[in-house]
């Protein structure tokens, strides 16, 4: 049989992890090459019978090309990138990294916790300004942390907090009570969360529902001695609301890894503020993320050309077809 | 009247109300900087409440004939004479077990920020220089599945241990002494060689004593895995620092998360202030709010409780009881 053709347009895969790529080509023809335009894109579906993609847009019109492909892996844990339907239709299976980074999101949530409670990159300034200022910081230990959404990086934010001797709070609708106090937390509501909590940390996805869930009224019924943290998605805090909490001491500080324009505007006012850690959309990129991606993707291909179901697959209705 | 103590810190009021309920309290932050003024002070007092911003050697005691009780608001000894203190029959009060949480809490932010990369991604942004998309260097590791190498598994690191488990860690430990309740703590012991091999993330929690002084050498340093950070919060000097700032220009290890140094404040010049992968923290360990009372509220215990005759609720040198029984160090009555 002759060997299937791949072709790896993602940018990041293979880089950090020569391994996966030797995966590929020990059963395929292995091209390595970017797609920036329309016609590469259009290009790379017509010639080959996998693709492994990053962010770049695979839509219905690209997808009306296709001549070969069966397979797209997707490099990374959301799929709005990829016309799930239009794939499908076409029987194109596409399998993805779902909780690939979630660990290292949950760790880094919690070194934000840390590090904002104790302003650990001021210091640091401080301490290389030539500054010898001990400024006091406040303790995790004894506090109330408030987690808003229970999905995989919820759940393990609980889990790595438990370790600190804090009590945990947990608002998601669509997780049951039960599962919330097998991570030793309390389901509570929105508004008691808020109002109770010492540190918020968001880990919802964005939705119409979840947009600006932080508002400005939700900032209100925060404590003044209380800090959020969002590993998220930016647009799910009111960025302007924020800014204004922040400076007025509505509450006393946040850790933001997530912007609603990214890159953040320098021009953003929250950039200014001392009370705040900033950082670059970085909460997910950690070498082990990026090499547990690649992997997924390169063991999934070769058990889709060895004739076996590969293990992430997005859009499983294809199977039923 | 009263009997005397002197205090070197600046104390908040509610301490200073309980001292005054028994005592004359003299003195203040200022003694630091003039040792002559202290010495002479020292005189007349029974006890002195002091930080390890105090030398309390031979001379000192040379001079404080009356001197019964010294509390130290630290859990750090290594600027006490503990020996020569027991045999004059003075009382060593100090603050552990109240800072324990706080120091591995400070050590647990180190060891984020300097293995995830924090501060350099932070000072990415604030410098305007996040241009494009998501800003991948410098990339950070994850801890799940690593091996945190813990030197000194005294109260300190027992704590940064269970606080590695929760992340889903391997716990290896040295200690000179294998505290008995290790083993049910399931935490595995090794040689520091070994640990230093081995260990994805070393952290220190040993007290400075003769034998801990420069304990992590180049040689020890060498052992340890290119990849590897190091978090110093115990003392500077356990580290040989020239020895480390070699080790992170050259790349024998990734990073290091330091509270402590050779020389505190930092001298302006160190190189360790332009390196990128050192998180730098000016000596802080138990700076939080919730601990500094906790610790000066024992640090004032300790220093009634001798002086009623009492032992104190934290005594680091038991041996002087033989010397000046409990008897006679009353000087209050209840």
């Amino acid at each position: 049989m002759e060997r299937p053709r791949i072709r790896v347009i993602s940018r990041s895969f293979g880089q950090y992890c020569s391994e996966a790529l030797e995966i590929l080509k020990s059963f395929a023809e292995v091209d390595v090459k970017g797609a920036k335009s329309f016609d590469e894109m259009v290009e790379a579906v017509k010639v080959y019978d996998g693709i492994v993609l990053g962010n770049e847009k695979l839509d219905r019109e690209v997808l009306k090309n296709v001549i070969k492909l069966k397979i797209i892996a997707r490099h990374g844990v959301g799929v709005d990138n990829i016309d799930l339907n239009a794939a499908t239709e076409k029987g194109i299976v596409v399998t993805y990294t779902p909780q690939a980074n979630a660990d290292s999101v949950a760790e880094y949530t919690i070194a934000l916790i840390l590090n904002v409670m104790r302003m650990i990159p001021k210091l640091h300034d401080n301490t290389v300004n030539g500054g010898w200022n001990r400024i006091l910081g406040y303790e995790l230990m004894g506090k109330t942390v408030g987690i808003i959404g229970f999905g995989g990086i919820g759940k393990r934010v609980a889990r790595k907090l438990s370790g600190f001797d804090v009590k945990i709070l947990v608002y998601d609708p669509y997780v049951g009570e039960e599962e919330i106090r097998k991570f030793g937390a309390n389901p509570t509501t929105l508004d008691e969360l808020l109002k109770s909590s010492d540190i918020i940390t968001l880990h919802v996805i964005l939705t119409e529902e979840t947009k600006h869930l932080i508002n400005s009224e939700r900032l209100k019924l925060m404590k003044k001695t209380a800090y959020l943290i969002n590993t998220s998605r930016g647009a799910v805090v009111d960025e302007k609301a924020l800014y204004i909490a922040l400076k007025e001491g509505w509450i006393a500080g946040a850790a933001l890894d997530v912007f609603e324009q990214e890159p953040v505007d320098p021009k953003n006012p929250l950039l200014i503020l001392d009370n705040i850690i900033v950082t670059p959309h970085n909460a997910n990129f950690t070498l082990e993320a990026l090499r547990r991606t690649d992997l997924m993707n390169a063991e999934d291909l070769r058990r889709f050309f060895n004739g076996e179901r590969p293990l992430y697959v997005a859009n499983p209705q294809v199977y039923k077809q | 009247m009263k009997p005397k103590i002197l205090t070197t810190l600046e104390l908040p009021k509610n301490a200073l109300d309980a001292l005054e309920k028994y005592f004359i309290v003299e003195g203040g932050p200022e003694l630091v900087k003039d040792r002559n003024k202290l010495l002479k002070l020292l005189e007349d007092k029974v006890g002195l409440l002091t930080a390890p911003h105090i030398k309390v050697d031979r001379e000192l005691f040379d001079h404080a004939p009356n001197l019964m009780v010294v509390s130290t608001y630290s859990v750090g000894f290594d600027h006490i004479d503990v020996n020569e203190a027991t045999r004059r029959g003075i009382y060593i009060g100090y603050t552990p077990g109240v800072l324990s949480d706080c120091v591995a809490e400070v050590t647990w932010a180190l060891i984020l920020s300097t293995y995830k990369r924090i501060s350099e991604a932070e000072r990415i942004v604030r410098a305007r220089k996040w241009v494009k998309g998501i800003y991948k260097e410098p990339l950070g590791r994850d801890l799940k599945g690593k091996t945190l190498g813990i030197i000194g598994l005294g109260r300190i690191g027992r704590r940064v241990a269970e606080i590695g488990r929760c992340f889903g860690m391997r716990i290896v430990y040295y200690d000179i002494v294998k505290p008995p309740e290790a083993e049910k703590l399931d935490f595995e012991y090794c040689d520091l060689e070994t640990l230093l091999k081995i260990s994805d993330v070393v952290s220190i929690h040993v007290p400075l004593l003769k034998e801990t002084y420069h304990l992590i050498d180049e040689s020890k340093l060498k052992l340890m895995k290119k990849d590897a950070i190091i978090v110093n919060t115990s003392r500077g000097a356990v580290i040989d620092e020239k020895a480390l700032i070699r080790a992170l220009k050259e790349g024998w290890i990734m990073g290091a998360g330091l509270d402590v140094f050779e020389q505190e404040p930092l001298p302006l010049d160190s190189e360790l202030l332009d390196m990128e992968n050192v998180v730098l923290s000016p000596h802080r360990g138990s700076a939080s709010i919730e601990t500094r009372e906790a610790m000066l509220n024992l640090a004032v215990n300790n220093l009634i409780s001798v002086l009623k005759g009492q032992k104190p609720p934290a005594l680091l040198n038991p041996d002087v009881m033989k010397v000046r029984p409990l008897d006679k160090t009353r000087v209050l009555q209840e």
